[in-house]
């Protein structure tokens, strides 16, 4: 009986017991979820709820603008608006056709094509002007979708192209200044965090945190717009005049540094630089490309000899139309001797000979380091993205040779940029100082202007720079007269040198270059000019020298510089 | 019981009325008052969230005129650019000048400021660019007078 009873009490209380540890299982299942909740992922699912009724709104920073020197704009910014469909969401394709043809400027046949393809999206035009974009915005098309997006607009077209650069579809700037100055001209994003309404906006009145963006900051160049259009008319009539394949003119302020105008051709167009097939196109030839510089570096080896005292203007040299050095025959482009001579005469006569003679008797050491000095081989810390700096072999390098001492006299076996060439040359301009040469004037960063100082290193005596001005005179009043301008004193000299192909040189091509500055006592500009494959004539003196002569006549009038009697009487008053 | 004074029934009635009254006015003002601070707290929340989507909507149409005025300020830009000028002017007949003629004028008064310019460029070069910016803004100014008054001088 007692066993009975025993059994009748242990059953609920097994069953209990069951209970108790399903619930408490249960229990525990539900505090690991919590656990798990509340601690373990605590900020994702944080971040879930936030998200429910938070939002995150970007503040995209406006781009900074470019202006010249005179503040006219060069780059800026504009709204344009991007024309998508939907094909499967239109109705009425022809209608749709009909109506957008006229405003996207493409062929009704061609919509038609692309509104009744059976995909869920085709890009119907890009970078649409605002009153177009609004307009179809305005019809209220289903399946049509327009949308705005930031463009970077240059409103002077190809002008001054590789100087600067272009801003891409993401808003990167590349090349010219527009890449060098990328991270100041785009800014940096702020962002605004508040508590949304049920349509996606945020609450003006719930919480929110504002973190503003910081504009771009803007540009302000030392180009100015009217002789950079000047010089590029300029340049593609002498290109066509010339027939040649391409051509690059510098002008800058000797004294400073400032670029006033940069111009290379052929160009392109930023605001269309996506159809640009040929990438190179991009590249500035005027500090991303080097050449060789041929007799116009004839300077740099007499300023040399000069600084150094081992000739002066009027040291006797017998030319007898050629001299070897390191066991190589250099002869003058005439294949002429010229009996006796002066320095002078090397200069105005581009003796390669002379000018050999004249690096020998400096010595690899005393001409490198003068080579050096001018800033070859060295880049010129110019703003331009690309920049290169050139190549100069010096003595220990493995591939030079003795015979280099007496090729790079007269420009060749080197390769320099243009702008290292007119920078160097702007030393015997401005009493010797060699400046850097500079594109940006002023960096504007909302109410704080940040302006650029011209740096000046001495690079040769005053007194060197002042008997090589009048060596450079006398080239351009003895020999290369086609760059003379009545009335004005020239310092200048010509250029003519072979282009390097594999195995040598090629024998029908050249590069004519002149460089020059002017008034030669009281120089206001100095322009480099260089012609590549010129078919008309190969000579610098017959294909550069006529193009300075054109841009120095204009420059003289657009810098209100009078010929040299009335402002020597002027000054003297 | 010769101290105690106890208010005959009607007098404890009228009290008791009395401070059911007042209870009731207490009631009633601080319901009154509630609701006053209640009715202002709401007018405030949805007249501030009036403005608040008014100052957004002004935000969008603020952003939307500076849009319109950086599109006007790029289309005045394209128009005065200078290929355009230069096309504008040879299709009115305006050409390069063939010869330039200086005329020295005895003590004119830009000729103290010219060399006043020349010096103090010589003594700081660095300052030039301004110079010179300033003489080609002076000579642009000037062409663009003289062209606009060519263009209201009677035909």
């Amino acid at each position: 009986m007692s066993v009975e009873v025993v059994e009748a009490d242990e059953k609920p209380r097994r069953r209990l017991f069951f209970l108790s540890a399903v619930v408490i299982g249960i229990v525990l299942v539900l505090v690991g979820q919590l656990f798990r909740w509340q601690i373990v992922e605590h900020e994702r699912f944080q971040a879930m709820a936030a998200a429910e009724h938070q939002r995150a709104r970007i503040l995209v920073p406006q781009r900074g603008t470019i202006v010249d020197r005179n503040g006219r704009p060069l780059a800026m910014n504009v709204i344009t608006y991007d024309v998508s469909a939907a094909p499967n969401l239109i109705s009425d394709p022809y209608l749709a056709a009909d109506r957008l043809w006229p405003l996207l400027g493409r062929p009704r046949d061609e919509l038609i094509n692309l509104l009744t393809q059976d995909v869920p999206y085709v890009l119907l035009a890009r970078g649409v002007p605002m009153v177009v974009g609004e307009t179809i915005m305005g019809w209220g098309f289903s399946g049509i979708t327009v949308e705005p997006s930031p463009h970077r607009f240059y409103p002077e077209g190809s002008l001054a192209a590789h100087a600067l650069g272009f801003v891409n579809a993401a808003g990167q700037g590349f090349y010219g200044v527009e890449g060098f100055y990328n991270d100041l001209l785009e800014g940096e994003e702020g962002v605004l965090h508040g508590e949304r309404d049920p349509w996606g906006e945020i609450i003006p009145i719930g919480e929110s945190q504002w973190q503003p963006p910081r504009e771009g900051r803007s540009l302000v160049l030392t180009l100015d717009r009217t002789i950079q259009f000047m010089v590029e008319q300029e340049l593609a009539a002498a290109v066509e005049r010339y027939q040649a394949q391409s051509g690059t003119i510098i002008v800058m302020d000797p004294n400073t540094g400032a670029i006033l105008a940069t111009a290379s051709y052929p160009t392109y167009n930023p605001n269309t630089f996506y159809e640009v097939e040929d990438e190179h196109l991009f590249t500035d030839p005027a500090s991303g490309d080097h050449y060789e510089p041929g007799s116009v570096f004839k300077i740099i080896t007499l300023a040399a000899g000069l600084d150094t005292g081992i000739i002066t203007p009027d040291t006797p040299f017998f030319d007898s139309g050629s001299i070897e050095v390191g066991g190589r025959v250099i002869q003058n482009w005439d294949r002429r001797g010229h009996g006796n001579v002066t320095m002078t005469d090397v200069l105005v006569l581009s003796l390669n000979t002379g000018a050999a003679h004249v690096s020998t008797s400096l010595g690899a050491e005393r001409f490198y380091a003068y080579v050096r000095r001018f800033g070859f081989g060295l880049k010129t810390e110019v703003e331009l993205a690309g920049e290169v700096p050139g190549t100069v072999r010096v003595p220990g390098d493995p591939n030079w040779h003795e015979s280099d001492l007496g090729t790079n006299a007269f420009g060749q076996g080197l390769a320099v940029t243009p702008l290292q060439m007119i920078a160097a040359v702007s030393a015997v301009a401005n009493h010797g100082l060699l400046p850097r040469p500079y594109m940006v004037a002023q960096i504007i960063d909302q109410e704080r202007v940040i302006a650029t100082r011209p740096y000046l290193r001495q690079a040769i005596s005053p007194q060197t720079a002042e008997e090589l001005t009048e060596m450079m005179v006398a080239v351009v009043e003895r020999g290369a007269r086609l760059a003379a301008v009545p009335g004005y004193r020239i310092a200048g000299k010509t250029g003519t040198s072979q282009m390097p192909i594999p195995g040598g040189y090629d024998p029908n091509s050249t590069i004519a270059s002149f460089v020059g500055f002017a008034p030669a006592d009281d120089p206001q500009f100095i322009v480099l000019v260089k012609i590549v494959k010129p078919t008309t004539s190969p000579w610098g003196a017959e294909v550069a020298a006529p193009v300075f002569k054109r841009i120095a006549e204009q420059l003289f009038l657009m810098m209100g510089v009078p010929p040299d009697n009335l402002r020597q009487q002027a000054m003297a008053e | 019981m010769a101290g105690s004074q106890e208010l005959p029934a009607h007098c404890q009635k009228t009290s008791k009325r009395r401070v059911e009254t007042r209870t009731v006015v207490i009631a009633g003002l601080m319901l009154a008052m509630f609701s006053l601070v209640g009715w202002l707290y709401l007018t405030q929340t949805s007249q501030l969230t009036v403005t608040g989507y008014r100052i957004q909507e002004l935000q969008q149409r603020k952003a939307l005129l500076q849009e319109e005025n950086a599109q006007l300020e790029a289309e005045i830009a394209e128009m005065e650019s200078a290929s355009r000028l230069m096309a504008r002017a040879r299709a009115m007949g305006f050409q390069p000048p063939q010869r330039v003629t200086y005329v020295p004028v005895p003590n004119y008064p830009v000729r103290a400021e010219a060399a006043s310019v020349a010096r103090d460029q010589r003594a700081a070069p660095a300052d030039y660019g301004a110079e010179a910016s300033s003489a080609l803004a002076r000579w642009w100014a000037g062409l663009v007078a003289q062209f606009d008054a060519w263009l209201q001088a009677p035909p």
